[in-house]
């Protein structure tokens, strides 16, 4: 297996490729199909994010171990316009694609940690892991 | 590579001479203190150089000695052993005589006089061998509820043994390597026996958590189209989400239209309780079930409005004799009585 | 991709059996719009049983089809929602809370039935 492959997003497949890896990389570890589903469903919030408003960055997906413990590591990375209130944009209910507002306070439900770097003009870095129960 | 560096003391005088002849007397007064500090480092470099050496060959001495005492003298050995443990009262020594006993069978003082070894590959055997023997025999020790004190107490014994031994009185240059070596040999035995405690204890811990969570919430199929779920005890984020997942799994098995959570033993019903409950009977309608939660007390529901959790979706009632009148008329169903 | 959509007598029935991607989800609304409005049907049942992940803008499409199916008069019951899909949509925080859902396909029909019919 290829270690933490980047997948780079630029197009709307590109959000399968990565949630699909995810996936793949999921099963592998031996999550269950819920926390599969959930990571699967992170990173393609995280994917659309990025083709939405940054137009192109990079998801990496990656296994990460802390003791016994194994988990999973999504890290979301951009060079978009970033976030002007990062504290707003997680918050439920806002979102300015118009969606749901799901997407970042979505994610951070969906995973087990969960931290965002933004700065206007500068990008945004997401980084959140789930870990494997027992 | 030390050695490189140094003069000959002889050589170093006649260049002393040589220069003191020829060369004028302030120019000579200055070399004169350069040479003097390079043969001062020359010989501190050569003192240091010899004392490693001597100390790596008696090192090497030390251990080849070792090696080959604790093998001369395994009879001798396991005999003082025997009798030292037998002079420590303990309230599980028969337990404890037959898991030293069968480590001594597998070779245990063999493996630790391997483990003075010079050649890496036979040190490595040897603790594999040690670790191996430790997963065969200590797992007895624990059924037997042995603390783990006790179980590795025999083996600070055998250090004693060797340190007081007359080959060791002879050379006392050995008494601190031997220590050094042997603090080592234990230091890994001890970490090792204490894993196998943890681990054990780990498991068990586990399976009985899991066992704790099948029992306190089990599912039952009552009747066709009708599941039901009790829910005793305290509930955490890691056993809503465990229930939740049974919960669906249970219903999309039974094929259940109506599921009844009864939460009559939940202890505390906080907020986040309550928002895991929502949380479920949400996740119920979207697999294509109903979802309602009976044994609401009023405390409960005085809980649940002051908190202002929003259980419009739910159907809720106080008791399960109500909560499966309703559920049977949801699927067609009555209770009809026969005199 | 399109997603075949099936005509039952007043009902049309769409399985989807392949993971959505956006533009498959798009086309499938617009696909599905107009089939209602052809045909006249009042009921559809949309079997999601093979369907491993919904995230929030799929589930935006998707309840957007059914007000706008209500619009021209149709009603809409999802069924075979898994449920790591149903856990998942929770924790994203979109309930559902006015969709109908039954089990599988044929309790599907069988509320649509209730719905339609009394």
């Amino acid at each position: 297996m290829d270690n933490n492959p980047s997948i780079h997003v630029y197009n709307e497949w590109d959000i399968v490729v990565a949630r699909q890896s995810g996936r793949d990389l999921a099963k592998s570890l031996g999550f269950g199909e819920v926390d599969q589903a959930r990571i699967t469903t992170a990173i393609s919030e995280l994917a659309r994010n990025i083709y939405l408003y940054a137009k192109q960055g990079e998801i990496e997906v990656s296994p990460v171990y802390e003791g016994d413990k194994v988990g999973i590591k999504i890290i979301s990375r951009d060079n978009g316009p970033g976030i002007k209130d990062v504290m707003k944009a997680l918050e439920d209910g806002y979102s300015t694609s118009g969606g749901l507002g799901a997407g970042l306070p979505g994610v951070k439900r969906l995973m087990d940690e969960f931290s965002i770097e933004s700065s206007e003009g500068k990008g945004t870095l997401v980084t959140a892991v789930k870990w494997k129960l027992f | 590579m030390a050695g490189e560096e140094i003069l000959p003391p002889i050589y170093v005088v006649f260049l002393m001479f040589i220069t003191r002849i020829f060369l004028p007397e302030n120019y000579v007064k200055i070399k004169w203190e350069g040479l003097y500090y390079s043969i001062y480092r020359c010989a501190a470099k050569q003192t240091i150089y010899q004392k490693a050496q001597f100390e790596d060959r008696s090192a090497t001495m030390f251990k080849k000695t070792s090696q080959q005492f604790i093998q001369e003298n395994t009879d001798e050995i396991e005999k003082l052993w025997r009798e030292r443990r037998s002079a420590v009262p303990s309230s599980h020594s028969q337990t404890i005589e037959t898991f030293i006993n069968h480590m001594t069978q597998d070779g245990f003082l063999l493996h630790l006089s391997n483990f003075f070894s010079d050649k890496e590959k036979e040190r490595e055997k040897a603790i594999n061998n040690i670790e191996q023997s430790c997963y065969r025999y200590v797992p007895p020790c624990m059924e037997a509820d042995i603390p783990v004190s006790e179980v590795i107490q025999p083996f600070y014994l055998i250090r004693d043994i060797l340190l007081e031994t007359e080959e060791v009185k002879q050379h006392p240059a050995f008494i601190l390597p031997l220590i050094k070596e042997m603090d080592r040999f234990f230091l890994h035995l001890i970490t090792f026996i204490h894993d196998i405690y943890s681990i054990s204890w780990k498991n068990k811990l586990l399976a009985q958590r899991s066992a704790i969570m099948e029992l306190s919430a089990p599912l039952i199929p009552l009747l066709e189209n009708i599941t039901v779920m009790p829910i005793v005890g305290a509930i955490d984020t890691d056993r809503a989400e465990l229930i939740t997942q049974n919960l669906l799994y249970g219903a999309i098995k039974n094929e259940s239209k109506v599921v009844l959570i009864d939460i009559t033993g939940v202890a505390e019903v906080n907020t986040m309780v309550a928002r895991h409950i929502v949380k479920a009977a949400e996740a119920i309608h979207l697999i294509g079930a109903e979802c309602i939660v009976v044994g609401i007390r009023p405390e409960i529901a005085q809980t649940m409005i002051s908190l202002g959790i929003d259980m419009d979706m739910l159907t809720t009632l106080s008791s399960m004799s109500q909560g499966l009148r309703v559920a049977l008329a949801r699927t067609g169903k009555e209770i009809k009585e026969i005199n | 991709m399109r997603i075949p959509i099936l005509k039952l007598g007043n009902y049309l029935l769409v399985s989807i059996q392949i993971e959505l991607d956006d533009k498959t989800a798009v086309q499938f609304q617009q696909d599905l719009l107009n089939m209602i409005h052809k045909t006249g049907s009042t009921g559809v049942v949309i079997d999601l049983t093979s369907v491993q992940m919904i995230d929030s803008y799929i589930a935006r499409v998707l309840g957007d089809v059914v007000k706008m199916s209500e619009l021209l008069g149709c009603q809409v019951v999802f069924t075979g929602i898994q449920p790591a899909v149903s856990i998942t949509l929770i924790d994203l925080g979109i309930s559902f809370r006015n969709i109908k859902t039954a089990m599988n396909l044929e309790q599907g029909l069988e509320k649509l039935k209730q719905l339609l019919e009394g």
